[in-house]
């Protein structure tokens, strides 16, 4: 069971590195896009999970004023504007 | 009567086009003096009998797929990303590190040699992977071939013979028939050829460089491609670059496939005739090019043009793609075009004699009407040739600036091709030639169908020699090629400058040498390989059952 979760990692490592051209790089130059990589995938989950709720919240908010009736959609239009 | 036509434009281009250093008349009869007596002796009946066999044996052939899958979307998308990390970070190493190379700074008064991009390319892109290519070899290139070990320290800017040798199965050489050879018939003839006259001539065809070797070539190779006679070159590029513009001009429309080989391309583009370009062996778009060249004629004059010629490959190198050869003489007949055909790969790999697409289609070769092939692949050799009608190879022979200034031949090169097309035409008396050519068929339909199995994409006719795997990722080249390098394998990655940008591919040559053994210890390592890289990219329904090598057939 182990093995095949480690030959699965090593599998997708493999992928990672062919897709960015790791293999073709230098140390410093795969240093720097594995540095850059990380930047943006820990935004990207900082961010999500410190805004994402907030926003999903407020998004099923409006879509839920639009589906219902008409008359309140033009109140929340009044108010809003 | 049709070659004289092909024949009259270029006549008037080399009037005017006629310097003092160029002396037709001289060349003309020396030309008439030495070789065209002998021509003049060759029976036509004997061939005309030939090809009308050709023609009858042809018409029950089946037509072979050819396939071209799309790639994907989402490895489009990864391709051109992986692309764009190469670029910024080779700026970003250009702009921090100057490259360790010789700087030509852009001096006064100079064209500079390489655009900026491609100097850049080559540097910071290519050199990544160098070490996948150029690679040094130490034996006769045949079934197997002997690589030397060589490590870089730089990545790839400089390289360092480690003294080690490897022995791998070789997947990269144009050796169709196995002709590549140390021993065997070819190397003992051509080793007596050698004693008989020496390794060069050291002179031009129109003086000294005429032996009876060369006469001897041009009458077999016309004998054996079914025509009325042949003209033989030196060098295989040299015969499509330097002899296309003998016969077009100014004035003159040529259209050509877009995958048509550089020497091609460098040879209309010298002739200065105006060319279109149809999309890869698209019938359709060869014909909307064709009727609107007749119909509009020379841009703003309207004039008609003064010939047109299409230019097409018989198989092509990087596609694996065979030319549609009786649509096209259709349409070159409808349109009263001429016709140029490249068999540089094709000829001896294709066909059930092994004369070509001419002989896999089962036309007639009268009606191509500039047959041109090259002797480096099929026969083991180097040089290239001109086939047509004899009116046609006399005015080659006259105006062709690699007759005239190019060295000839050397003779144990003559005799390789001499002796390696007697073999195939069955002259020594064996079966030998056709068994080889079998061989071929059966390994190219063998090789190409398990690994259209196996889910790969791979380019091109199902009958055609050449094999490109597509692997689209710049980075998936490199490291295929080094694991089959690591497995013992020898293939060729193409990438960019050769292909378009994004469809990076390997490059199988199959050959008459390999075994099945050999062929399915490669299949099982690709399979391996393609799984792990993830190279099966192929949507389209796969065979589910095994895949069988046809028996000998005696």
């Amino acid at each position: 069971m182990l093995d095949f979760f480690r030959k699965k990692i090593a599998w997708l490592v493999l992928q990672y590195e062919l897709i960015t051209c790791l293999n073709m790089f230098e140390p410093w130059e795969q240093a720097c896009l594995n540095a850059t990589m990380l930047l943006v995938a820990s935004l990207v989950s900082y961010s999500s999970y410190v805004y994402l709720p907030h926003y999903m919240m407020s998004l099923l908010n409006s879509i839920w004023s639009v589906v219902s009736t008409g008359e309140e959609r033009l109140e929340y239009r009044y108010e809003s504007g | 009567m049709a070659t004289e036509g092909l024949l009259d434009g270029a006549r008037q281009l080399k009037i005017h086009g006629a310097n003092g250093k160029h002396s037709p008349n001289v060349a003309n009869g020396k030309a008439n003096g030495v070789k065209l007596v002998r021509k003049n002796g060759l029976s036509p009946g004997v061939r005309n009998g030939m090809a009308t066999d050709v023609h009858s044996k042809g018409k029950e052939k089946i037509r072979s797929k050819e396939s071209f899958e799309e790639v994907p979307l989402y490895t489009a998308v990864m391709t051109y990303m992986g692309f764009y990390l190469l670029v910024v970070l080779g700026y970003l190493n250009q702009f921090l590190f100057a490259p360790p190379v010789a700087k030509e700074k852009n001096r006064k008064g100079y064209v500079p040699l390489y655009n900026r991009f491609e100097q850049f390319y080559s540097r910071y892109v290519y050199r990544r992977i160098r070490d996948c290519w150029n690679r040094p070899i130490c034996s006769v290139p045949g079934a197997e071939v002997v690589l030397k070990d060589r490590i870089t320290n730089d990545y790839g800017w400089t390289f360092e013979y480690t003294g080690l040798e490897k022995k791998c199965l070789n997947l990269g050489s144009y050796n169709y028939l196995g002709f590549a050879e140390a021993s065997g018939p070819c190397a003992e003839e051509s080793i007596e050829s050698i004693k008989k006259y020496a390794c060069s001539l050291c002179s031009t065809r129109h003086e000294l460089g005429t032996s009876p070797i060369h006469l001897e070539l041009e009458e077999t190779t016309a004998r054996f491609l079914g025509v009325e006679a042949a003209i033989t070159f030196g060098m295989g590029f040299a015969t499509n670059a330097l002899n296309l513009p003998c016969i077009l001009s100014p004035g003159c429309l040529v259209i050509s496939d877009e995958k048509n080989h550089a020497s091609l391309i460098l040879g209309l583009r010298l002739s200065g005739a105006t060319i279109r370009v149809f999309k890869h062996n698209n019938m359709k778009d060869l014909e909307k090019v064709l009727r609107n060249a007749v119909v509009q004629g020379q841009p703003k004059t309207h004039v008609p043009w003064k010939k047109i010629l299409i230019v097409a490959e018989g198989v092509y190198s990087m596609e694996g793609s065979i030319v549609h050869l009786p649509e096209v003489i259709a349409l070159k007949k409808k349109y009263k075009a001429y016709l140029f055909l490249d068999e540089a790969h094709s000829v001896g790999a294709m066909g059930p004699r092994g004369r070509g697409v001419v002989d896999y289609f089962g036309v007639n070769p009268h009606d191509v009407d500039v047959l041109m092939g090259t002797f480096t692949k099929s026969f083991g050799s180097a040089g290239g040739y001109i086939a047509g009608s004899k009116e046609l190879v006399d005015y080659f022979r006259v105006n062709s600036h690699a007759a005239c200034y190019a060295s000839s031949m050397s003779p144990p090169v003559a005799q390789q091709i001499i002796t390696s097309m007697r073999i195939i035409m069955g002259e020594d008396g064996t079966h030998e030639g056709q068994k080889r050519v079998m061989q071929l068929a059966r390994n190219t339909r063998y090789f190409r169908r398990r690994l259209h199995q196996m889910g790969v994409i791979i380019y091109g006719n199902e009958d055609s020699p050449v094999v490109p795997l597509l692997v689209y990722m710049f980075s998936k080249i490199g490291a295929v090629v080094r694991t089959l390098v690591s497995k013992k394998i020898a293939a060729v990655g193409v990438g960019f400058p050769a292909t378009p940008l994004m469809e990076g591919r390997i490059r199988f040559c199959l050959s008459a040498a390999h075994t099945k053994e050999q062929l399915d210890n490669v299949l099982d390592i690709l399979e391996d390989i393609a799984e792990r890289l993830g190279l099966k990219y192929s949507q389209l329904p796969r065979y589910k059952g095994v895949i069988q090598y046809e028996d000998e057939i005696e």
